[in-house]
């Protein structure tokens, strides 16, 4: 989610710089509604690499048209092939020591070494070298729908989950922050998270439960008074629409994937080590205590 | 057979695939630390060698290795699956232009898991001696 998120503001300028072209997005399905709505995507292909009759259809698509160029936000082997694929005269990516996976920079006619620090101006810069002429940092995202249980007023949404263990915050602080945002600001917190939760996010007394699909998150996150997140792709979907937030980083460094824009607060110990390990544990993100995260949601809110 | 030999440049590789190519024999690519190599690695190159083609891995520098690029290159190309083995280095064109993109395949997020469990194998067994 948060690679689409990153990349709306790239589009939306490729797409005022080149007014008369079609703009084709490749997608995987889960994360399609993202795009819906979105004012400078003509065309969504959805592809999963998984599933054969998905490649073949999304083959098919991309041979359909003739493009003048394909740019690869994505910098992985699967983005490259679909770039390859679709035969462009000129295709954009980033330079080998930029990419996730160093092969995928091997398809590219232009490799661009970006000097910027956050993804979503490194995208800005990779739609420059493609000859966008005006930047332009818009995150249009769809309305959502109303899913699950929220309270009727205000709440503060938590989004526990991340990609791996060792971004999340531990869920018995999650206890004593509920507890403080209830007894002293009357704000419920609402735990937010995917259908198969419930049990998991149930399991935090004082907390709130909202079980919602996509649509249903961009809902609550409209909804909601600040939001609460770590490394994930809900924390950016808050920041693209400009909440109010506190974001608690660990293994991953926040210059360059933190929530973009000036809406959230941004925690991380300072014990914290870039490292990107996918372990089960951080010891930097039980650092952070939940009165330290209640008083940064307080000062945001 | 010295095994060291399958070790050559990313413009030596681009010709080698370019000649299986020409000679219609299929051509896979895959990128990788193998830092340090495992079992998990044979199995995996063993399921990804293309029959009667070649096989080129490209070695990538993991952020902090465990193995010196020459080293592992020795290692992997110590196997009898593996035709070519490439040291880190600037990519060279060519070879993208004799290697189909759905041929290539990356290892890279797979072998930093691989490289953690083993990693915390190791440390497992220290705790226990």
């Amino acid at each position: 989610m948060g690679d689409v998120i990153h990349a709306l503001p790239a589009c939306a300028t490729l797409k005022h710089s080149f007014p008369g072209s079609t703009l084709t997005w490749v997608i995987h399905p889960r994360w399609a509604q993202l795009l819906e709505a979105n004012p400078f995507v003509d065309d969504v292909i959805r592809l999963d690499r998984r599933k054969a009759g998905s490649l073949a259809d999304a083959w098919r698509a991309l041979r359909h048209s003739r493009y003048d160029f394909a740019v690869d936000f994505q910098g992985l082997i699967q983005s490259a092939l679909v770039a390859s694929i679709a035969r462009a005269d000129r295709i954009f990516g980033f330079h080998q020591s930029q990419v996730r996976e160093k092969l995928a920079a091997l398809f590219y006619s232009s490799r661009v070494r970006s000097t910027a620090l956050h993804v979503v101006d490194r995208n800005l810069e990779l739609a420059a070298a493609a000859g966008a002429s005006t930047i332009l940092i818009q995150f249009p995202l769809p309305a959502g729908i109303p899913e699950g249980d929220l309270p009727e007023g205000g709440f503060v949404l938590a989004n526990p989950q991340a990609g791996w263990g060792a971004k999340e915050w531990p869920l018995d602080h999650f206890r004593v922050l509920a507890r403080r945002l209830r007894d002293e600001l009357g704000l419920p917190l609402v735990l937010n998270g995917p259908p198969g939760s419930r049990s998991l996010l149930g399991s935090v007394p004082g907390a709130l439960v909202n079980i919602s699909g996509l649509p249903g998150l961009i809902h609550s996150t409209r909804r909601a008074s600040a939001v609460l997140g770590c490394d994930s792709g809900p924390t950016h979907l808050a920041a693209a629409l400009g909440k109010p937030g506190v974001a608690i980083f660990g293994p991953t460094d926040p210059a360059r994937n933190g929530p973009y824009g000036g809406s959230f607060t941004v925690l991380r110990s300072p014990t914290a080590v870039t490292s990107h390990q996918r372990r089960a544990h951080d010891p930097s993100m039980e650092a952070i205590s939940p009165d330290l995260v209640f008083e940064a949601l307080k000062a945001r809110l | 057979m010295d095994t060291r030999t399958k070790i050559v440049s990313m413009e030596y590789a681009a010709a080698a695939a370019r000649s299986g190519r020409a000679a219609g024999k299929p051509v896979t690519l895959v990128g990788g630390f193998f830092d340090p190599l495992l079992a998990a690695h044979a199995r995996r190159l063993a399921e990804i060698a293309p029959r009667g083609g070649a096989l080129f891995v490209a070695l990538q520098d993991p952020p902090l290795p465990v193995l010196p690029a020459q080293a592992r290159a020795e290692l992997v190309a110590a196997l009898c699956m593996v035709d070519y083995v490439i040291l880190p280095g600037p990519l060279a064109p060519g070879l993208a232009d004799w290697i189909p993109a759905e041929a290539v395949f990356s290892e890279e997020a797979a072998d930093q898991r691989r490289t953690q469990d083993f990693i915390q194998r190791v440390h497992d067994r220290q705790k226990q001696s």
